[in-house]
């Protein structure tokens, strides 16, 4: 007979396949499956047929085969119902439906703020060519105490990587430039955003070309790319290619092309690109100095790995001699033995943005941990707007039972009804939704200047945030009308009618639980936002060991080339003038000088010290009010300072000169003079902003005169400007006059950690607004439950006070379980973020006491002004239905 | 008339019915399909395809017996009607007369630039 055993079909598809498809089919399509399976079993194993199997059943899931399920009731006039129904709901309850409706389009519109700022963070650097493939090389460096984190590599790196890896495909480097004056046809302006690069960089970074041959940009010497907004500066409309521009009064530059402006998401925002070719180090081969960002773009992303160790060997056989030849160092002795770390690694660029450390990067990062953080309250404000809808609509239940009971009795099933409460959900959510999108345009210039954005179109641009609102509309329906749909359909259909509906304890459990998430979150935001505000604070008003007030800087003052002392003269014949002094190592300006020393008694160079070193002159110390410890600061009638240096007290420690520390000697390798004696010691002062730790600094005299420190009689700024510029015009031959504040510029360093404030404080705010909202809802819909309570209870003899309390006691509880909940959380959150500041303040108790019982008294003036409501009312008028 | 126009994965469908006669079912008439076109198509296409044909009045069907092969189930059979075997020859007309139109210089033109 043949009668061979078949192969059964796997269970679960089947199954579905027989829940789904319909009746009449079932049979020969059942068939099909079955025999196809077999043939299956034959060909593959036992697996494979099973997927197989699985493709295919999915694919009978179309409408010709599907069963209808439901009632003969037409799938359109049942959503005109629900329509007709949720429109006359909410009409009756406008109040109520606003706050509904109100708590979703902020919680909405917030998110939508958020999503466009992680967005725009995430975005970096992803949209060159390639960008998977492009690298930059980053250097781990430590030699004995002095480690560092750079984006800068030696210059002859780059070419040495392209000529030696066949992976590699293109290598380039760049260095930054401070800003320097153009010339163009005999005006000049100040330009910062420089950048010097290779012609390669144009090979690696593609931008949009408007004029010129990207091949041959800056392949010659004396070349320069600009970008179309500089270009339009200096040229107005007309074309610019091949015109001349003169860099720092001697150098004539060609114009070889003109890039379109860079979109502000790509970590170098550099507006001029002159040719490394007229820097003369760029052709060193010197390979201990990291002098030069370098890029390097590969033929496969994933062979960045491989290729990171094959650099440590070759790194290791370039720059061994020269370590054995400069500094009498054996360097892979010293590297097996860590005495010293010199790790070169490829950073992929779309990750610099946002988890970089390293220094000298051309431009500054942003950071994941905000990012992170801002992600965190976006969900936590939509969590509690979607809380408040579901409160919402639970605590109305009592209102709509008679509705649920007639569809039921109307024949209504349970899914009918669930998908009636999702439709009503959806309604409101796409309903904020669009509500929401109108008011984030509303608000988006506000926005960009608040957090120094650009954002133009961030929801219908090409790859705007579009379909992840389509999907946060379905997540929100989900999220605010899973659980009033399950409750409502859960209503037995004769207790309904009968007006025996109570609203279940375990109802009751919930909402108070969802309200308890709403204040924890809003207290801990409260809590944290406070914090932050404080630790910014005291970093502002920290002892800076500066004074930054009434300090005014001219900058560019090298142009005035020997008129400067006159200049300086001048200045001081102003009576309001006290004191001036030249150099451009100016406190928190970001101004930096590395150089290692070494204590007098040290003799190998692993024992140095990396110090900060500061030329300046006489007048430094008078002019910043920095204070001496001990010793003296430079001064004229010494000759000999020449050869002597001020430290800083981070930088005596550094060298264990503990006590007597004047007169002691330290030594170095580089620079003119090699010895340096000690004069004086001074206190420590910020030089860079304060949210980093102070450096060891040495000062030393040293003539610079780019820049002009006046410190002048507080409130005189008008005249000493005025003066200033009459007497820099009559010197300078109508070189622009440039000029800042001590106090601005130390302000411009906190401008990230000021946006971040802000933001806190705002997602604070309307955290707790949203669950305000709510509340004041809720606390309606409690009192006018309770309404013959209260009235009972009146007549009965209680006082107001007695039934105000009455009606505040459960919103207290809840509050103060919030308030148990959210402070460990905000205080461990504020550690972490605190871990980050080299100097802290003190985590205050004080500041969870007012964000415990902020909360707490604003959950009494929302609710209270419900229940004072109620317990004013005349009993008469809530007890005489009865 | 809309909805009685041949879509051109059904006409292919209609085509191997009449191929396939009288053995015309779902299973026998994919595995034709992959033969013959060396298209990949899934059961539940075909299956679609089928009862939108039959819809349109160009298929018919029986239920054939029940067969060990098929785990006892039966099998349903599929025949090119009148109107099916009408609106083939009105395709296939339509195709040849399209064809015939086209003017030879067309085609040599083709043949030259392919060299």
């Amino acid at each position: 007979m043949g009668f061979k055993s078949k192969h059964r079909v796997p269970r679960l598809p089947a199954k579905l396949l027989r829940y789904l498809c319909k009746e009449a089919l079932l049979e020969e399509i059942e068939g099909d499956l079955f025999e196809h399976y077999q043939i299956l079993r034959q060909q593959h194993s036992k697996w494979k047929a099973n997927v197989f199997y699985w493709f295919h059943v999915l694919h009978f899931l179309r409408p010709f085969a599907l069963k209808k399920f439901g009632q003969n009731s037409s799938f359109n006039i049942m959503i005109k119902s629900y329509l007709i129904s949720a429109w006359r709901n909410s009409i009756r309850h406008k109040s109520y439906s606003l706050i509904n409706l109100l708590g979703l389009v902020i919680g909405i519109t917030t998110c939508i703020f958020i999503a466009a700022y992680v967005k725009h963070e995430g975005g970096f650097d992803r949209h060159f060519t390639d960008s998977e493939k492009i690298f930059r090389v980053v250097l781990h460096s430590k030699f004995s105490n002095n480690e560092a984190f750079m984006a800068a590599a030696p210059a002859p790196m780059a070419r040495g990587l392209k000529d030696n890896f066949p992976e590699v495909v293109e290598t380039a480097r760049v260095s930054g430039s401070a800003p320097q004056i153009l010339s163009i046809n005999g005006k000049s302006y100040k330009q910062d955003k420089i950048l010097w690069a290779d012609q390669s960089f144009f090979e690696i970074f593609q931008f949009t070309v408007l004029e010129g041959d990207p091949r041959h940009f800056l392949d010659e010497p004396n070349t320069v790319v600009i970008d179309q907004s500089t270009k339009e500066k200096f040229f107005g409309t007309g074309k610019a290619l091949g015109k001349v521009i003169k860099l720092g009064g001697q150098t004539d530059l060609k114009i070889t092309g003109v890039v379109e402006d860079l979109p502000d998401n790509i970590h170098f925002q550099s507006k001029v690109f002159i040719t490394l070719l007229n820097k003369r180090d760029s052709k060193s081969k010197f390979w201990l100095g990291n002098n030069y960002t370098t890029y390097v773009k590969l033929n496969n992303p994933h062979a960045a790995k491989a290729l990171n160790s094959k650099i440590a060997s070759y790194m290791l056989e370039k720059q061994g001699p020269q370590f054995k030849q400069y500094m009498d160092i054996n360097m892979e002795q010293a590297l097996t033995n860590n005495e010293m770390i010199l790790d070169y690694q490829l950073q992929p660029i779309e990750r610099i943005h946002l988890y970089s450390k390293y220094d000298f990067g051309v431009e500054s990062n942003g950071s994941i941990q905000t990012v992170k953080m801002f992600v965190l309250i976006g969900s936590f404000i939509l969590l509690i707007s979607c809380i408040n809808f579901t409160n919402l609509s639970t605590a109305r239940a009592s209102i709509r039972t008679k509705e649920i009971g007639l569809r039921k009795v109307l024949g209504s099933r349970r899914t009918q009804l669930i998908s009636q409460i999702l439709f009503e959900a959806f309604l409101n959510s796409a309903l904020a939704m669009t509500v929401a999108i109108g008011v984030f345009y509303l608000l988006l210039p506000q926005f960009n200047v608040l957090t120094g954005g650009s954002f133009i179109d961030p929801i219908f641009e090409v790859g705007g945030l579009w379909p992840y609102l389509i999907l946060a509309t379905f997540l929100i329906t989900i999220l605010a009308g899973a659980y009033p749909a399950y409750f409502f359909s859960s209503f037995g259909i004769t207790k309904i009618l009968k007006g025996k509906f109570r609203k279940g304890k375990s109802a009751v459990w919930l909402r108070n639980v969802f309200v308890t998430i709403q204040f924890s979150t809003s207290i801990f935001l409260i809590i944290t936002s406070l914090l932050i505000f404080n630790q910014l604070k005291f970093l502002q008003e920290k002892d800076l060991g500066f004074d930054k007030e009434s300090v005014l800087i001219i900058n560019e003052t090298q142009l005035l080339g020997n008129q400067i002392d006159l200049f300086k003269e001048e200045m001081l014949k102003n009576p309001y003038v006290q004191n001036v002094t030249f150099g451009r190592f100016i406190p928190s300006s970001g101004a930096n000088s590395n150089l290692p020393y070494y204590s007098e008694n040290q003799t190998t160079s692993s024992e140095s010290v990396t110090l900060q070193n500061w030329p300046v002159d006489y007048d430094y110390a008078s002019t910043f009010g920095i204070e001496l410890i001990a010793g003296r600061f430079f001064s004229k009638n010494y000759p000999t300072d020449s050869a002597a240096v001020v430290m800083n007290q981070t930088a005596l420690e550094r060298f264990g000169y503990k006590e007597d520390p004047l007169g002691k000697k330290i030594k170095t390798d580089f620079g003119s003079k090699n010895e340096y004696t000690i004069i004086g010691v001074i206190k420590d002062f910020h030089l860079r902003s304060p949210i980093k730790s102070i450096q060891p600094q040495i000062l030393v005299l040293d003539r610079n005169t780019q820049a002009v420190s006046l410190k002048f009689e507080t409130s005189k700024s008008r005249e000493v400007i005025e003066k200033a510029e009459g007497l820099w015009n009559k010197f300078s031959e109508e070189k622009p006059f440039e000029y800042s504040f001590l106090d601005q510029l130390f302000q411009t360093a906190f401008e990230a950690q000021s946006k971040t404030r802000t933001i806190f404080t705002l997602f604070a705010f309307l955290a707790i607004s949203i669950s305000c909202l709510g509340l004041f809802g809720l606390a309606a819909f409690i009192s006018e439950q309770r309404k013959k309570e209260v009235g009972i209870r009146k007549v009965l003899g209680a006082s107001n006070v007695q039934l105000f309390k009455i009606t505040l006691e459960s919103f207290t509880n809840v509050v103060i379980i919030s308030a148990c909940i959210a402070m460990p959380a905000a205080w461990l959150y504020i550690k972490g973020w605190l871990s980050d500041f080299a100097y802290q303040d003190e985590v205050r108790v004080y500041i969870f006491l007012i964000g415990g019982l902020g909360a707490l008294i604003i959950a009494w003036v929302t609710a209270g002004y419900q229940s004072i409501k109620v317990a004013k009312t005349n009993p008469v008028e809530s007890l005489r239905q009865e | 008339m809309k909805g009685t126009q041949l879509g051109e994965f059904e006409e292919l469908v209609l085509l191997i019915v009449g191929v396939l006669y009288p053995d015309a079912y779902g299973l026998s008439i994919r595995e034709e399909i992959i033969n013959q076109t060396k298209r990949k198509v899934a059961i539940g296409a075909v299956h679609s395809s089928l009862s939108r044909l039959q819809d349109k009045g160009f298929l018919k069907s029986e239920l054939a017996e029940a067969t060990h092969e098929r785990g006892g189930r039966r099998k349903r059979l599929f025949s090119i009607t009148a109107a099916g075997k009408r609106a083939l020859e009105k395709n296939h007309e339509l195709r040849n007369s399209l064809f015939n139109q086209i003017p030879e210089i067309a085609l040599k033109r083709l043949n030259l630039s392919g060299l």
